[in-house]
């Protein structure tokens, strides 16, 4: 049988990008698909890190956009299946 | 043990579920043996305690569930109903008095009956693994309105084992502000349960609860939901969210069901495969085109203070001082004054386009954006991820090479590493703009468009020759974005996300730019050849002039091969921020005062790209501008790289970018000059 956890797992594999994405290509409802992803997040079948704005902070010392970077961005994670 | 009222109320010492022996003391917050209990559960974050502390105000004791490190409150929820029963004989408990006293347990929160923590094992113990008699007459399960999807998992999980359930939906008022709207009737229908809606921040809703609590205890609770037989994880798990999916279906309409919102449609364009990068490219384009247009006047304000009055005011004091024509009138005003002064005419610019990022992120276009990146250069073979340390290497390549670290696969890390310095930083910007100023007039955005469009080809050609060689057959690992609903940008958050920006760029290129300019002087004055005195010899006989002249052949190749050109991109090589002070150092001359030709500055360098290139300036500029925007950025980095990939990848990182930016630069202006 295959559902909408399922769907939602061949969609991280096929590497789409965003959760609007995935609903479309799914023909599920968005809340249902970040549902579907913290669930499976918090059973450890994907991964989850979070990016682009975690820079590690020993390495801001000279960086004039340190703060900045801390301050705003976008919200960046990746998901991965877990092996 | 924490008490919140200022009444002595003992310890929790035994479970309160099942401790229903007749007649024991109305105490530890609960309603009495007889009373009927009930449960509060829900994910965390729905506003369950909120609903607790509403309900049972402050009659209510806290502390370990006995046996558990889990704080567990509880307390009397009382309710207007004249059905106190006992079943004992000669009971003395409850007057009849119309109330109906009831024990209320918050559970601590929980996502499922999974449990993945001793908080989530507690839950799971109370509701459905313990002994039928200690678990609660009914359980209320708290869900946020405006994530419902996320909390119906833990709904449907207590169907399957029958549990009596009533859903209490929270948060209507953040539901209705996204255009959510819920049928309960509707939902009920689907989860096999009543659902209420209640406010209780506001206390609303809560007799509404409490009179659907009183008619649903003591009534058999609908049939267990039925779930696949001997069926795995993932055959169970799909069958609940077929269970929520059909319940949002049914019971829930607008942005956080089906339809679709502003925000979607806009995205369909945004993010569409052909579309989205090339509006992604107009935005960039009308971004370098507004802040370099608007920023002009600016500049050319601030280069007619920095070379005319205050130029001509540091000269009349060397002169009063009877200080004219001595070094230190060369270091201060020939070197500080430009050089700085140079870098102050920039920061109109600079905060202009801080702005604009600022709204732009703020706004939530750039993860937009970001999603487009990736799917291109998931498209072409590059590790979608690794894109994202090059976004942060567009404000500085330092912390975009720290900012491999985040990235798992060795290789990954590696080859992001070596991408890195081809990102054109906010400090490569400011020459861009210069040479665009006077090399290509009203078309100077365009130019600077065309620099962080050359850049992204590089980073492409670059990542698909490298991933042809060392990442051969490396898996390609998923991403997800996700993507924030468009907003209006605020002022506050702009303005302190442009203040912390513009301070720390200043901070920073101030600093490196005294550094650099006070090392050029001193090369500068120092005679290449016996017989000159320190401080009285021409920069081209100096040691600076001497060490550029010997470089300068290897880019007659690519039309800028003169002693000035090649001296600026050695200092290029220490830091970036450092190349149009030190060209204004050599030069010894100020920037115009008069914003609709090329200064002096810009006259001179002009001139000697027409003398370098042969007579084709404009390919030599833009030659000039790609081995700037490919070649080693600066130091910093460098020591970034050594940290994070080793001596040996750094090496051959500057190595490549030296060969790729020199081949690049050559073949602009050879096929440049065909045309130009």
């Amino acid at each position: 049988m295959s559902g909408p956890l399922s769907a939602v797992m061949a969609e991280v594999a096929a590497g789409t990008s965003s959760v609007p994405e995935m609903a479309r290509h799914q023909g599920l409802d968005e809340t249902v698909v970040r549902a579907a992803l913290d669930h499976l997040i918090r059973a450890g079948r994907i991964t989850r890190a979070a990016l682009g704005s975690e820079c590690a902070t020993d390495g801001c010392a000279g960086c004039p956009v340190a703060a900045g970077c801390v301050a705003a961005g976008p919200r960046l994670i990746s998901l991965s299946l877990a092996r | 043990m924490t008490v919140r009222e200022a009444t002595e109320l003992p310890v929790l010492r035994v479970p309160l579920v099942g401790a229903k022996a007749c007649c024991a003391p109305s105490d530890n917050g609960s309603a009495g043996p007889s009373a009927p209990v009930v449960a509060l559960a829900g994910v965390p974050n729905t506003g369950k305690s909120t609903l607790f502390n509403a309900l049972t105000g402050a009659r209510v004791t806290m502390g370990n569930w006995p046996g558990t490190t889990v704080e567990v409150a509880r307390g009397i929820w009382k309710t207007n109903r004249a059905e106190a029963a006992c079943e004992c004989e000669e009971c003395e408990c409850g007057p009849d008095d119309g109330r109906l006293d009831l024990t209320l347990i918050d559970l601590p929160g929980a996502y499922s009956l999974d449990p993945q923590s001793p908080d989530e094992a507690l839950t799971r113990d109370l509701l459905i693994s313990g002994p039928a008699e200690d678990r609660p007459d009914l359980t209320v399960v708290v869900c946020d309105a405006a994530r419902l999807a996320a909390c119906l998992y833990l709904v449907a999980q207590l169907r399957e084992h029958g549990v009596p359930v009533i859903v209490a939906l929270t948060m209507l008022d953040v539901a209705d502000k996204r255009d959510t709207a819920l049928d309960l009737p509707a939902l009920g229908g689907q989860l096999g349960c009543p659902v209420v809606a209640i406010d209780p921040r506001r206390r609303n809703g809560l007799d509404a609860l409490a009179a659907t609590v009183r008619s649903n205890l003591g009534v058999s609770a609908a049939p267990a939901r039925p779930v696949p037989a001997d069926a795995d994880w993932l055959t169970l798990d799909d069958d609940r969210f077929t269970w929520i999916a059909q319940a949002m279906e049914a019971g829930v309409s607008g942005s956080g069901g089906n339809l679709t919102t502003t925000s979607d449609k806009v995205d369909r364009w945004v993010t569409a495969p052909v579309i989205g990068p090339l509006i992604f490219l107009a935005v960039m384009w009308l971004l370098f085109q507004l802040t370099t247009t608007l920023a002009a006047p600016l500049q050319d304000f601030l280069d007619g203070l920095v070379s005319g009055p205050i130029t001509d005011a540091a000269r009349w004091f060397f002169e009063a001082t009877g200080m004219s024509g001595t070094w230190l009138e060369g270091l201060i005003v020939d070197g500080l004054i430009a050089g700085v002064g140079m870098l102050l005419t920039f920061v109109p610019l600079m905060a202009l386009m801080f702005v604009a990022l600022a709204v732009l992120e703020d706004s939530g276009y750039l993860a937009r954006a970001a999603v487009v990146t990736d799917r291109l250069m998931r498209t072409i073979g590059l590790p979608g991820r690794a894109f994202l340390p090059l976004i942060v290497g567009y404000g500085c390549n330092v912390p975009a090479i720290s900012g491999t670290r985040i990235l798992p696969n060795a290789k990954h890390r590696l080859l992001t590493a070596l991408l890195v310095p081809f990102t054109s930083c906010t400090a490569r910007l400011t020459v861009f703009v210069m040479m665009g100023a006077v090399f290509f007039g009203p078309y100077a955005g365009t130019a600077v468009f065309g620099m962080y469009l050359a850049s992204i080809l590089i980073i492409i050609g670059v990542g698909l020759a490298l991933r042809g060689t060392l990442w051969r057959g490396e898996p390609i690992e998923p991403l997800v974005i996700d993507l924030p609903a468009y907003q209006i940008p605020t002022l506050r958050l702009t303005a302190s996300v442009t203040w912390v920006r513009l301070k720390g760029f200043l901070k920073t290129a101030s600093g490196i730019i005294v550094a650099t300019v006070a090392a050029v002087w001193l090369l500068q004055s120092i005679p290449a050849h016996l017989g000159e005195s320190f401080g009285e010899v021409p920069v081209q006989d100096s040691v600076y002039g001497a060490v550029s002249s010997a470089v300068a052949p290897v880019f007659a190749p690519a039309g800028f091969g003169s002693w000035q050109s090649s001296s600026t991109l050695i200092v290029g090589f220490v830091a970036k921020e450092a190349v149009i002070s030190s060209w204004a150092q050599t030069y010894a001359v100020a920037e115009p005062d008069d914003s609709a030709t090329p200064g002096d500055l810009g006259s001179a360098v002009l001139a000697t790209f027409t003398e370098s290139s042969g007579g084709h300036p404009i390919p030599a500029a833009l030659a000039f501008m790609i081995f700037l925007m490919a070649y080693t950025p600066c130091v910093a980095t460098l020591a970034a790289q050594w940290r994070e990939i080793g001596p040996r990848w750094t090496l051959f990182g500057v190595a490549m970018q030296l060969v790729v930016a020199w081949t690049l630069a050559v073949a602009v202006f050879q096929i440049g000059r065909l045309f130009w």
